[in-house]
């Protein structure tokens, strides 16, 4: 009987048919996990046995948490900065070379184990360890979920794509089975692999940082022909193989000139066709009929049709791009005068699209959760009708005003008044960003995910698949249409008059997610159906506001401006302040609902939030550069749960120096800003009292002012004890040859990463707090170059929290 | 009430509220009957193992031993001041092991008093501790088994809480008997005298309003 079956055995058995059985019955094996985030350890001090020659601690283990956490359990001890000390008493040591010692029997919710951790310490110096607790779980049956990029290219043009997985440390994780492969129909492994995903900071592998969990790996794909190609990454974790879900890569053919001009034509003239239906027969079904009979006709035109809302027609091209006409009433939100009012599309120079980077911000992690819903089993149901998270604050203070179509819909636009009230909040503070007009592009679409509040005041329809539509203000001019081929010939976006239409696939591929974002969609039928909500939903936004038809835009307005008011300057939730909303029914025909789909128990707050990145993402935060979290580097773990921010001067391929910050509202009576914070650098030694002088900043930026907090550089942690670490930066590792001569001046290396270990450290915000009196503020832990980015320096951020009485 | 029975309530007041001050530290006091190791000769080791950032101290005081005698002293570390000579030693954590041996003949029963700052520790580092041996002085080694695997008479970690914890452990063969006992802190005290003050003052008042009768 293995140790499963006999957990498994023990619980039902105790518990019958409660959770933790029941996820052994579907379950399967268990498997060793990382547990830290269940399981306190605390130590006792230690004491010297002489009979050993060893220091010798009691480490107490606690299972906070509501489930069986089974045998075998490790304790996992990793020395944070003094190699001389090591754990004499070890059971053996997992895939990255930590020692661990092993805890006898099962950890029952509420239980607690212990062990003696003997360390030998020659030189008898004070030291630190990191600990992480493995044990047994009910089975993970996936792997996370993979990041690639790009994950869309055109036929004929062989492409490199990045594959990245960030896998949680498990002691039963074989590290060299991480490899990515094509998928079954059953989303099983199938074939050779493609590539090796790897943790070792190279960059011809596709490796930010060696040490930080991410394993990654660069895989190239040519197609002749439009494919989809379907991918998994799998690996053995305890001797059984386990693989993510299916990535899907799109190979689609290239758009030419003359197909995005076809559509062009296409649309212009069925412009016409409908506006003279419309003349002869009004504003009727069929009118309608009559235009898409006429439209049918038109050159490249495969299909068209009229919508389910009897009121837009949709065109299907011969080149698979779609099309069609918003023919809402005059004065609506969607309506033909407004849309087609910018003329033929090839007068109008689309907005820039942003050049590609040079830097390659790092890439943003799905948050593991493997015991939560699947995302199959998200997408099966509705979305929108999921229990609400037990974190409901919105989640982070950026708000995107997304206004395409002020210059029709002003005075009774919402969006210059939702920018008035947002940026006049003194606590919480929010950062807004307003695009209006031509400034609400496709390209703008994909920033989404940055913003923890989006509001949207356009025009909308419901196209000819039944999903909604919102209108962007980008026209689709033959540039525009050759730019954006790949989203259009994928359905992703669709040409609506002459602009650009988001579809819900589009926003369910963004890149990233959204941090439980509130989202209101001001554009005709948002809420018709569902399918725009869930999308939004499914890329992690809350909760989501629309309308059910078509909408004037005074009552639109009127019902933005009741919403947002009580969420803004009441701080009530979403459910809270949208019940009171009167009226929600449009009294003008024809007669659209407000209606609230999601969370309803999400608000806005004050404060400090995601101090010790245990949502495994920046949540709550804005980064600039390399700022990112990570579940360890090299031997230094986080000093708390699972993960831990950084900000580095551009490790791996991200080559601009990073921040991270968030606003919040500072209490007059706070005291102190607490925080940990590990300075790593392969400056050190060799750059020294140098003009190379990387540094790490805490400010604190008021209406006031900003004022630095805490400082640290390059030169002034000379001073301090430092240490050679088996971190490897960009200079440093194992391809790097040591110098015999190392010190500034000499151009010696000496191929290390030197580290100052985690710092608990306080600094007083007293006197900045009173006369603050309580308004928002923004906090921010940077790193910068000095001199220049060829060394690189990181710093690891932990338990960052405002003490307040 | 008289003049000087109002200075001495008054005195009171004031120690109890000098002693009400908030104090860090816990103050034990440590009896080890020897009697069954009587006439032989063993080393005391005083530890203070540094565990992290927080600066920790142990003052050790009023050493006696009953029929048996302080022989030498030597230290390691951190360590100030001597039992014999100054009556007090001071075990800082500037360092990480910091050791106090004080070689003894050992009488029927010894004891000591030793007084202990108690910061918390930092994240990822241990809580200071402070312990006790009695040593072989020919081998260096704990002179006799206890219930401790590392041969401690006692543990104390100086985890942020006043009162300890002090793990106590036993001689396995009953070597010797182990007594330690925490001295009511300054707080504790500070109360008590404010109690007797009070009473002392409500006396007087009842004194003042109620007068004894006369007799003729």
């Amino acid at each position: 009987m293995t140790i499963f079956e006999q957990t498994c055995r023990c619980l039902r058995g105790r518990f019958g048919l409660m959770l933790v059985g029941l996820l052994c019955l579907l379950a399967g094996p268990a498997w060793s996990a990382d547990v830290s985030d269940k399981v306190s350890v605390t130590r006792s001090g230690l004491v010297f046995n002489r009979a050993t020659n060893t220091f010798d601690t009691t480490a107490t283990l606690k299972n906070n948490s509501a489930v069986l956490i089974s045998a075998p359990i490790t304790l996992e001890v990793a020395n944070v900065l003094t190699p001389t000390v090591t754990l004499a008493n070890a059971a053996g040591t997992n895939g990255n070379n930590r020692p661990f010692v092993n805890i006898a029997g099962n950890l029952a919710p509420g239980a607690q184990a212990t062990a003696v951790l003997k360390f030998s310490n020659p030189q008898r110096l004070t030291f630190a360890v990191a600990t992480r607790v493995f044990g047994g779980l009910p089975a993970i049956n996936a792997l996370p979920d993979v990041v690639a990029a790009p994950t869309q290219f055109l036929v004929n043009a062989p492409t490199q794509v990045r594959f990245q997985s960030q896998i949680p440390p498990s002691a039963l994780l074989d590290a060299t089975s991480i490899k990515l492969y094509r998928a079954d129909n059953a989303g099983k492994p199938t074939g050779p692999s493609l590539c090796a995903l790897l943790d070792n900071g190279l960059l011809s592998n596709g490796d930010d940082i060696a040490g930080d969990n991410v394993y990654s790996c660069f895989s190239s794909f040519v197609s002749a022909t439009p494919t989809a190609v379907r991918l998994v990454v799998a690996a053995s974790i305890g001797g059984n193989s386990v693989a993510s879900s299916v990535i899907v890569l799109n190979i689609v053919p290239a758009l030419d000139s003359a197909a995005a001009q076809q559509v062009i034509d296409g649309q212009a003239n069925a412009a016409v066709l409908a506006q003279n239906a419309i003349t002869a027969l009004g504003d009727t079904l069929a009118a309608r009929q009559q235009a898409v009979a006429a439209i049918l006709q038109l050159a490249g035109v495969a299909a068209a049709g009229v919508s389910s809302d009897n009121t837009t027609i949709w065109i299907r091209y011969a080149s698979g791009i779609e099309g069609g006409l918003m023919l809402n009433p005059p004065g609506t939100r969607g309506s033909t005068e407004q849309v087609v009012v910018q003329g033929n599309g090839t007068r109008v120079s689309r907005t820039p699209r942003p050049t590609e980077a040079q830097s390659v911000p790092p890439a943003s992690f799905p948050h593991y959760r493997p015991y939560s819903l699947s995302k199959a089993a998200v997408s099966a149901s509705n979305p929108l009708q999921l229990a609400a998270d037990p974190q409901n604050f919105v989640g982070n203070s950026n708000v995107l005003i997304w206004d395409a179509y002020n210059s029709q819909f002003a005075p009774f636009d919402e969006g210059p008044q939702l920018q008035t009230l947002f940026t006049g909040s003194q606590c919480p503070l929010y950062n807004v960003t307003y695009l209006k007009d031509a400034q609400a592009t496709v390209a703008s679409v994909k920033t989404f995910t940055n913003y923890g509040t989006i509001v949207l005041v356009t025009h909308g329809a419901v196209d000819g698949n039944g999903q909604v539509v919102f209108l962007t203000r980008e026209t689709a001019s033959l540039g525009a249409m050759l730019g954006n081929s790949i989203d259009l010939l994928l359905g992703r976006i669709i040409v609506m008059g002459n602009v650009f239409a988001i579809r819900p696939s589009f926003i369910s591929n963004l890149p990233g997610s959204m941090a439980n974002s509130v989202v209101y969609n001001g554009s005709c039928q948002s809420s018709a159906n569902s399918t725009m909500g869930d999308a939004f939903v499914a890329k992690g936004a809350k909760t989501y506001y629309g309308y059910t038809r078509v909408v004037n835009s005074d009552f639109a307005q009127s019902s933005a401006n009741q919403l947002f008011n009580s969420l803004v300057t009441s701080l009530k939730t979403t459910g809270d302040s949208f019940t009171p909303i009167a009226p929600k029914v449009d009294p003008t025909a024809p007669n659209a609902t407000f209606t609230q789909a999601g969370d309803t128990l999400l608000a806005y707050t004050g404060d400090l939030q995601n101090g010790n990145f245990e949502k495994g993402n920046l949540a709550s935060w804005t980064a600039t550069g390399d700022g990112r979290v990570i579940t360890g580097l090299g031997p230094f773990l986080p000093t708390e749960g699972s993960y831990a921010g950084l900000v580095s001067t551009g490790l791996g391929f991200t080559t601009t120096s990073g921040s991270i910050e968030q606003n919040f509202c500072l209490a007059k009576t706070a005291t102190k800003l607490k925080f940990d914070w590990n300075f790593s650098s392969e400056e050190f030694i060799e750059y020294c009292a140098s003009g190379f002088n990387d540094r790490f900043e805490v400010v604190l930026v008021t209406d006031t002012g900003s004022t630095t907090l805490f400082q640290r550089s390059i030169n002034n942690m000379c001073l301090t004890a430092i240490a050679p670490t088996t971190l490897a930066f960009d200079q440093s590792g194992p391809g790097c040859t040591p110098s015999p001569n190392v010190g500034y001046g000499t151009g010696g290396n000496d191929c290390k990463v030197w580290s100052g270990g985690w710092i608990s450290q306080e600094v007083d915000i007293s006197g900045i707090a009173a006369t603050n009196n309580g308004k928002g503020v923004k906090l921010r832990f940077r790193a910068s170059d000095v001199g220049d980015s060829i060394y690189d320096s990181a710093i690891q951020l932990d338990r960052i929290v405002v003490v307040r009485p | 009430m008289s003049r000087w029975q109002r200075s001495v309530s008054g005195l009171l007041c004031a120690l109890g509220l000098w002693a009400c001050a908030p104090a860090q530290a816990g103050v034990w006091q440590v009896q080890v009957d020897t009697t069954a190791l009587a006439g032989t000769s063993a080393q005391l080791a005083f530890d203070l193992i540094d565990g992290g950032l927080a600066a920790n101290n142990v003052v050790l005081s009023g050493f006696a031993s009953t029929g048996g005698a302080l022989v030498s002293e030597t230290s390691v570390g951190d360590v100030s001041g001597s039992l014999a000579a100054l009556g007090s030693v001071t075990l800082g954590d500037s360092g990480f092991f910091n050791e106090h041996l004080v070689t003894v003949t050992l009488g029927s029963s010894l004891r000591f008093v030793f007084n202990a700052s108690s910061l918390p520790a930092e994240a990822g580092t241990f809580p200071d501790s402070f312990s006790l041996f009695m040593l072989n002085p020919a081998t260096g080694l704990s002179a006799f088994a206890t219930s401790d695997p590392s041969g401690a008479l006692f543990t104390l970690g100086l985890s942020g809480a006043p009162a300890g914890p002090v793990t106590v452990f036993t001689a396995l063969g009953n070597e010797v008997q182990l007594s330690v006992t925490a001295v009511p802190e300054p707080m504790s005290a500070g109360l008590l005298l404010l109690g007797l003050c009070a009473l002392c003052l409500l006396a007087g008042l009842r004194h003042r309003n109620n007068p004894a009768p006369h007799r003729g």
